[in-house]
């Protein structure tokens, strides 16, 4: 029993021992290799490359930003000067409807007189307008938030408003609800206008005044 | 080396210079004033308007002649104003269509804060109907119409409403 088993060692060493040391070599290469990419890691020209990627990867992300910044900025001020011309349009616009309205013009033999109101009309309307809600809902269509007053220059000085709808919303000051103005801003136009006075057969100089009320 | 350095150096030059470019059409935009196209209009149509507004508007004395018929009886006199029609309160017809023009530009354009220069032309008389509020140096808008006197005379009323 025992000397086949020596034989049988002898035959496993003879047939693994060769593959052993060629297996102890590959091991060897392995470890070499190893070492060597430790050294290509530890390359200082490697590692600046990395840091100068980097780095170029910082500043374009910063000037991409700082752009943007300069971009948006330049929009939202675009934006701005676009919405403060649509106001002064629409200000203007409703201005031109005041002017023109037909229920004020002075008409004789069914020919309206350019640029002229008439007084007595224009005080009917005004009283209308100032006591009746639905009147005032009416011209709200026509002239939404804003304030007409006339006012004759020449040769008298009376006042008279004719509409007025200014914007508001309630807000509690020390513990109470109060209705307070809710606008941004205030478009003004001022416009020269003739004052019929039927009675007297004569004109005043007057101007209307409009204000549009922005929110 | 040496060589790939200057040219580095070079590139950064020219990144930053378009950079200084880009900032300084950015400031621009931003800082660029608001349009006055809207405005522009207003004030033409106001000096249109005014014109129109003022040369119907009725005299408290002189027969309730308007401005019209005051400047159109001011234009036939000579200069200085002699030989225009006297009024019920002692004023010509130049001097009360002055005076009239002068008080309603003062409660307009003047209460809002607004320069103007206002003119006529056409015969001597007129022409001496001169109103102006402070310096006009700089843009303006105005409205210019022209008004018949008699047949082959006419006159031409002219508004400037000044920026300056």
């Amino acid at each position: 029993m025992h000397a086949p088993q020596v034989k049988g060692a002898a035959v496993w060493d003879s047939i693994f021992s060769p593959l052993a040391s060629e297996g102890e070599k590959k091991i060897d290469l392995c470890t070499a290799k190893a070492r060597r990419s430790t050294k290509i890691r530890q390359n200082p020209r490697g590692q600046i490359k990395m840091f100068e990627t980097i780095g170029v990867l910082i500043v374009f992300f910063f000037l991409l930003f700082t752009g943007s910044i300069f971009y948006f900025a330049a929009q939202k001020s675009a934006l701005q000067k676009e919405k403060v011309k649509a106001g002064e349009q629409y200000a203007f616009q409703i201005v031109l409807k005041s002017l023109y309205l037909p229920e004020l013009d002075c008409s004789f033999l069914q020919t309206q007189k350019d640029n002229c109101i008439d007084r007595i009309k224009m005080e009917k309307m005004s009283q209308l307008i100032a006591k009746n809600e639905t009147v005032r809902t009416d011209y709200y269509t026509e002239f939404g938030y804003a304030t007409i007053t006339v006012e004759e220059a020449f040769p008298g000085n009376q006042t008279w408003k004719l509409y007025e709808n200014i914007p508001t919303k309630l807000e509690k000051i020390k513990g109470e609800e109060v209705e307070v103005p809710d606008y941004i801003d205030k478009l003004v136009t001022q416009s020269p206008i003739l004052i019929f006075e039927p009675w007297k057969d004569a004109y005043a100089f007057g101007v209307m005044e409009v204000n549009v009320y922005v929110q | 080396m040496s060589n790939r350095g200057q040219v580095e150096i070079f590139g950064l030059v020219i990144i930053v210079i378009l950079l200084a470019i880009g900032l300084l059409f950015t400031i621009v935009i931003l800082t660029k004033t608001p349009t006055r196209e809207v405005a522009r209009v207003k004030e033409s149509v106001q000096a249109a308007n005014f014109l129109n507004t003022m040369m119907g508007t009725t005299s408290t004395s002189c027969n309730k002649r308007s401005v019209r018929e005051l400047l159109q009886n001011c234009a036939t006199a000579s200069q200085e104003w002699v030989g225009a029609a006297l009024c019920e309160d002692g004023h010509n017809t130049c001097e009360l269509a002055d005076i009239m023009i002068t008080s309603m530009l003062q409660e307009t354009l003047g209460k809002w804060g607004k320069n103007y220069r206002f003119n006529i032309t056409g015969t001597d008389a007129v022409e001496e109907i001169q109103i102006e509020r402070g310096p006009c140096t700089g843009e303006r808008e105005g409205s210019s119409r022209p008004e018949k006197v008699r047949a082959g005379l006419d006159m031409v009323l002219t508004l400037h409403i000044c920026q300056s």
